[in-house]
């Protein structure tokens, strides 16, 4: 067992102390509780409407199941009193045989009811689900900036399993359990209106424990599940960073980490045990006050001839039978409260306008030359934050355009303004003298290839990757593409060839191989215009001399934006844009931006090759 | 039987609170039986009393006697609840306090093992050893335990007191168990395999979700949305199929066995009923045979699962053993702890073999001064890296002696040896913690001054500052994303702090653009200075300033001297340098 240790006192905050990440408050589900809301909650059930007819199944269903469940103590209560108190053999036999046949019936009729509900929950979830998945789909990429990747499956999967609950589950239960509730409150009255009345004294008892109770074991179930979830982090990165805690030696520092995290979940799980046990204990206490209830006030009852021993024994059947649908309609509100805040965060996603969409009356692009001319681009992400400034620049159908730059001086931005990832703010882009927002964005991005810097390959084979580009591609047009940009020859070499999974050769497969094959892919596409966004500077210099090749190969017959740092790859190009704050400063070939004295471009060549000659390559040999 | 006892020897510094519970246990499993003839007795003795003949007398001294029951109830419940929850606290802490002392076990164990074992291992295996198959032992510890105990005890007591009750109802009431645990064991065959695949299935639309996501502007870039959202719909109904079989199944077996639980009830009301009809029995005695029988069920009920418990558990264990049983480095350990070191090094004769029988190195002689510069240069998988890698004893030499100031590397302890050596890495790992804390990592709580000190040596400050929150910028998932350029001078920084004798670089800059590379390599230099420094590329250019240079080839030393001698040898440096020269002679060709 662990010493109590007290905590340090809390030290005055320190401005100047350095931070580690005990300082971070990672706690980010503060919001998981919230209020009903009616909004909110009329949109959720919005999701049941196309199954209507599926949910009143599921509740009629329910409904007769539940019948069938009350019927039985007053069938024993029958047997008791009719058969074995007025000893009638044969009503015994009859009511055996009622009860058995009243078994048989409830078994049909909740496996009907299972599986009507289970496919109306499952329904329901899943158009949630492809609702949010396809509305993702159609976001510009400033979407995308704004939530973390991990955000994405968290709503997708564990949201919409809370709001299933809700309306499904919750609904249901709301309807039946409410339902029951009254029946059983009716069967217990034509019993005995003595006893039913004093056993409403403990409902609100009932009630106030359950909804007051709840919400602390699911709290600190839930602090349970994130001290666990920490524990899990702390252990991955302690193995994935095993050499460097080795190589540094700090193998007791790093255990002392992982214990304390032990020790913290060992606290919270014994805490979520006594709250839970007490919860528990607290109901069984009150439906056993409840029974005592029932038993002295029935004795009475009984004395009085106003009560059979079978109707008595009923009550007492009866008794859990009343109480649990109470407690689970109580339990209800704390899961709506975990719907709200599953559907704020859903809805805040659905309510999300794409910001790029087609204009009306845009038109699809066909067959275009490749002519790029922007005039007067302004844009920034943020208001009055501009981060191109009146920017114009007129290309021909067939030339490779470089932009170079510092990191942060708009290269990026520029091209993903081209294929309209975001919207220019003034100004205008064209594509064979049509502004692209009356392009059709389905038909704009279609003649436009990108090439990222970091090659994003999907699980499949490297066929199925290449392919990726024109879904309609022969096998043979596949091995064409990868020979054409000189991938062929390593993709041959795999033990597996084409239909090597990218994944399990994912450590086989250098960066500079899966940039070739994403060549291939943007190849396949055969785009009028080419973008490369700086995908030859993570490579080594070797598999950047095969790059070049299959580059070389890409950029022939169309129009191509190159942002680059290398500048191999610059000087080829037919113009050179120097970016720098937001604005074009230079533009040339590479002899003429060289010719400038004192020029930006200059410069930087003269920089990179200094370093090149310094660094003893050039100097050495003579 | 073997793998039970050593499960249990995690618990055996527990058994007073193990016996705590068991106690619990039994007080429970008693009360539980004693329960219902409480409700015997009262409808025999008062309530039957009450509904035959009510002379005012009779209910008077009844209904007395009744608020005694009531009382002596609450009474029972009470203990009841307090055992309960005593046997409940008890088993939990046991379960997990062992599983804390295993888990930190394992833990302190994977530290320790060495980085021939690593290389072999999945760090993933690893990471499901530690959290699943220990909460496979925790569920057994827990609740695990409890039922068996429980539920055999309680089945156990019932059958006795159901004997003495009356044995013909009992056998009644028994001819239907057989059936029951047949059809138990049966469902629960059934359906564990579809919930795997519905686990499965999750899985594979949360893997799908994750690379829709990465992939976003691919996606996006070829105009493929549609076909996503129609893969996706794929996998979403696919989950729905899945769902729906595995309810089929238990809605199936569900009520099945309530209806063979109810089946048993009836035969013992019909034949009780005509018992009580013919006086051999007291309605009081068939309602309380009635419960007993009904308490029997939920056992038989709980069996397969536990049975899945200990198979469950039995198999994890022999998983965590498994690892246990790995040799740690500390077995190899030796005497001496470094207390200074001076940075001599000396490779003689030494001879590397892995355990899968190739030969990395051989024969390698080497002496380095302390205070040189070594670059090391050879064709990829020539043995570089497991050359430097001797030195602080990731790998143990199989021949030969690797010596660090005169000194065999495996006379010292190895954290003290291993405290003087700095490692930059290939593949930079940096901790999901702030930039401080990173670079602080050798020492923990640097002040602030230091720390910045070797970020500015290391050409790393300036970005830093250029971030939001400077050096408390979160790293990671939730913070942020370093290019791996910025990671390699992190990693030189980190490595600075130590403030080691031998400093080992192992080709921090050819994964990144020239201009990185030169700010590395002013890193580099700041670093090596009045250090003993190993540095192994790819490119001639970064080593050509070194004192001394080595080519490996092929597991040997086939070359060694200065920039200058080993390019008059003209042999494979030469070779090297040249074809490198073709490379940037295109780049040369643009100034003109």
């Amino acid at each position: 067992m662990f010493h109590k240790r007290k905590r340090p006192e809390k030290l005055p905050p320190d401005p100047n102390r350095p931070k580690t990440r005990l300082d971070y408050d990672f706690n980010d589900d503060r919001h998981l509780r919230r209020s009903f809301d009616s909004e909110l909650a009329k949109g959720a059930f919005m999701f049941l409407k196309p199954y209507r007819l599926k949910f009143l199944l599921a509740v009629v269903l329910w409904i007769i199941c539940s019948a069938l469940n009350l019927a039985q103590p007053w069938l024993s209560k029958l047997l008791i009193d009719e058969g074995i108190i007025k000893m009638n053999v044969r009503v015994l036999g009859l009511l055996c045989a009622a009860i058995l046949g009243v078994h048989l019936l409830s078994w049909l009729m909740s496996y009907c009811q299972s599986l009507a509900f289970t496919s109306l929950g499952e329904s329901v979830a899943n158009s949630m689900r492809i609702t949010l998945f396809s509305h993702i789909q159609k976001q510009s990429l400033g979407f995308f900036k704004q939530y973390p990747a991990g955000s994405f499956i968290s709503r997708i999967m564990g949201d919409v399993g809370a709001i299933r609950r809700m309306i499904t589950g919750g609904a249901v239960h709301v309807i039946v359990d409410s339902g029951t509730a009254m029946v059983v409150f009716f069967i217990m009255w034509r019993i005995n209106r003595v006893l039913t009345l004093w056993l409403l004294l403990v409902v609100p008892m009932i009630v106030a424990a359950t909804v007051l109770l709840r919400k602390y074991v699911r709290g600190v179930n839930r602090e349970a599940r994130r001290k666990n979830a920490a524990l899990i982090a702390n252990l991955s990165e302690s193995v994935a960073g095993v050499r460097v805690i080795k190589s540094f030696g700090r193998e007791k520092a790093s255990l002392l980490g992982f214990r304390r995290a032990g020790r913290d979940l060992f606290r919270t799980q014994m805490r979520a045990l006594v709250i839970g046990s007490s919860y528990g204990v607290v109901v069984e206490l009150i439906q056993l006050f409840g029974m005592m209830l029932v038993l002295i006030i029935g004795a009475r009852e009984i004395s009085q001839g106003r009560l059979t021993l079978g109707g008595f024994m009923a009550f007492l059947g009866y008794i859990g039978r009343f109480f649990d649908p109470i407690r689970k309609v109580s339990n209800y509100f704390n899961t709506i409260q975990v719907a709200m805040a599953g559907a704020e965060r859903i809805f805040g996603i659905l309510n999300y306008e794409p910001e790029i969409q087609d204009a009306p009356g845009a038109l699809p692009a066909e067959d275009l030359k490749g002519d790029v001319a922007l005039r007067n681009v302004v844009f920034g992400y943020e208001k009055d934050q501009e981060v191109i400034k009146d920017v114009s620049l007129e290309v021909k159908a067939g030339q490779t355009v470089a932009l170079v730059g510092s990191t942060g001086a708009g290269k990026t931005t520029l091209i993903n303004l081209l294929s309209r990832q975001y919207d220019v703010g003034g100004g205008s882009i064209e594509l064979d003298g049509r502004d692209i927002r009356s392009i059709t964005l389905d038909s704009l991005r279609r003649s436009m290839g990108v090439v990222l810097q970091d090659p994003f390959l999907f699980p499949g084979s490297i066929m199925e990757n290449i392919r990726y580009g024109r879904l309609d591609a022969s096998d043979a047009e596949v091995v064409e593409a990868a020979r054409f940009v000189g991938a062929h020859e390593f993709i041959s070499a795999l033990p597996k060839g084409y239909d090597t999974d990218v994944r399990e050769g994912a450590s086989r497969l250098s960066t500079g191989q899966k940039q070739l094959i994403s060549f291939a892919r943007a190849l396949i596409a055969d785009p009028a215009i080419l973008v490369l966004d700086e995908a030859t500077s993570s490579v080594d210099t070797k598999t950047e001399k095969l790059i070049q090749f299959g580059l070389s190969r890409l950029f022939a017959n169309r129009t191509c934006f190159v942002v680059a740092h290398r500048l191999s790859t610059i000087a080829s190009a037919d113009l050179i844009c120097v970016v720098e704050g937001g604005r074009i400063v230079e533009r040339g070939s590479h002899k003429e931006l060289m010719a400038l004295e004192n020029g930006r471009y200059r410069e930087l060549y003269s920089i990179q090759f200094e370093k090149l000659r310094k660094s003893g390559v050039f100097s050495a040999g003579d | 039987m073997r793998t039970i006892s050593r499960i249990f020897s995690f618990a055996k510094k527990y058994w007073l609170l193990f016996a705590a519970s068991l106690l619990c246990m039994g007080l429970l499993v008693a009360i539980n039986i004693y329960w219902p003839s409480i409700q015997q007795r009262v409808i025999d003795d008062c309530l039957t009393d009450l509904a035959s003949s009510p002379t005012p007398d009779i209910i008077k001294a009844n209904l007395k006697e009744l608020q005694n029951f009531a009382i002596l109830l609450i009474g029972v419940f009470l203990f009841k609840a307090f055992c309960q929850f005593m046997q409940n606290y008890t088993i939990e802490m046991v379960s997990q306090l062992s599983v804390y002392d295993i888990r930190n076990k394992l833990f302190d164990h994977i530290q320790r093992l060495s980085f021939t074992y690593h290389d072999d291992a999945e760090a993933g295996q690893l990471i499901s050893r530690s959290t699943e198959d220990v909460e496979a032992l925790r569920q057994l510890f827990g609740p695990g335990v409890v039922n068996i105990v429980v539920n055999c005890g309680m089945a156990m007591a019932i059958l006795v007191k159901c004997i003495t009750m009356d044995w013909l109802l009992t056998l009644l009431g028994l001819s239907i168990m057989p059936i029951l645990g047949v059809v138990v064991f049966r469902y629960s065959h059934i359906i564990r395999p579809m919930y795997v695949k519905i686990q499965n299935q999750v899985g594979d639309m949360t893997s799908a979700i994750t690379q829709n996501i990465m992939g976003i502007r691919v996606i996006k870039a070829f105009v493929r949305e549609d076909d996503q959202i129609k893969k996706f719909n794929k996998l979403a109904w696919g989950l729905y199929d899945r769902v729906l079989a595995s309810t089929k199944v238990s809605a199936f077996y569900g009520p099945f066995m309530d209806f063979l639980a109810v089946l048993a009830t009836i035969l013992v009301l019909w034949v009780g009923g005509l018992h009580v009809i013919h006086g051999k029995l007291t309605i009081g005695g068939l309602i309380a045979f009635n419960t007993y029988l009904g308490m029997l069920i939920g056992p038989v009920r709980m069996m397969p699962f536990m049975v899945a418990v200990i198979q469950n558990a039995i198999a994890s264990a022999d998983r965590i053993f498994e690892v246990l049983m790995a040799h740690p480095e500390r077995l190899l350990d030796g005497k001496t702890p470094m207390k200074r070191c001076r940075g001599e090094v000396e490779f003689k004769n030494v001879t590397l073999t892995y355990h899968d029988g190739t030969v990395a190195l051989k024969d390698i002689n080497l002496k380095v001064e302390a205070g040189q510069m070594i670059g090391i240069i050879g064709p990829t998988g020539c043995g570089k890296t497991s050359l430097i890698n001797m030195i602080p004893r990731f790998y143990d030499a199989s021949k030969g002696q690797v010596l660090i100031d005169g000194q065999d590397v495996k006379s010292y302890v190895i954290d003290t040896l291993r405290r003087h050596i700095g490692i930059v890495s290939q593949e930079t790992f940096l901790f999901a913690d702030t930039i401080y804390a990173n670079l602080s990592y050798p020492r923990s709580m640097m002040p602030i001054e230091t720390v910045v000190e070797a970020a500015k040596a290391a050409n790393i400050h300036e970005h830093i500052m250029s971030l939001p929150e400077k050096y408390n910028t979160m790293l990671g998932e939730r913070g942020v994303n370093l290019s791996g350029g910025q990671k390699q001078r992190m990693a030189i920084a980190r490595a600075l702090l130590m403030d080691p004798a031998i400093l080992i670089l192992d080709d921090s800059t050819s994964a990144v653009d020239t201009h990185t590379e030169a700010l590395i390599q002013e890193a580099i230099n700041n670093a090596a200075k009045s250090r003993t420094t190993f540095m192994i590329a790819q490119r001639v250019s970064a080593i050509t300033g070194c004192d001394k240079i080595i080519v490996i080839d092929k597991g040997r030393i086939v070359e060694q001297g200065t920039h200058r001698e080993l390019l008059e040898k003209e042999g494979l440096y030469h070779r090297i340098y040249n074809s490198q020269l073709l490379e940037d002679s295109q780049k040369e060709n643009f100034v003109e």
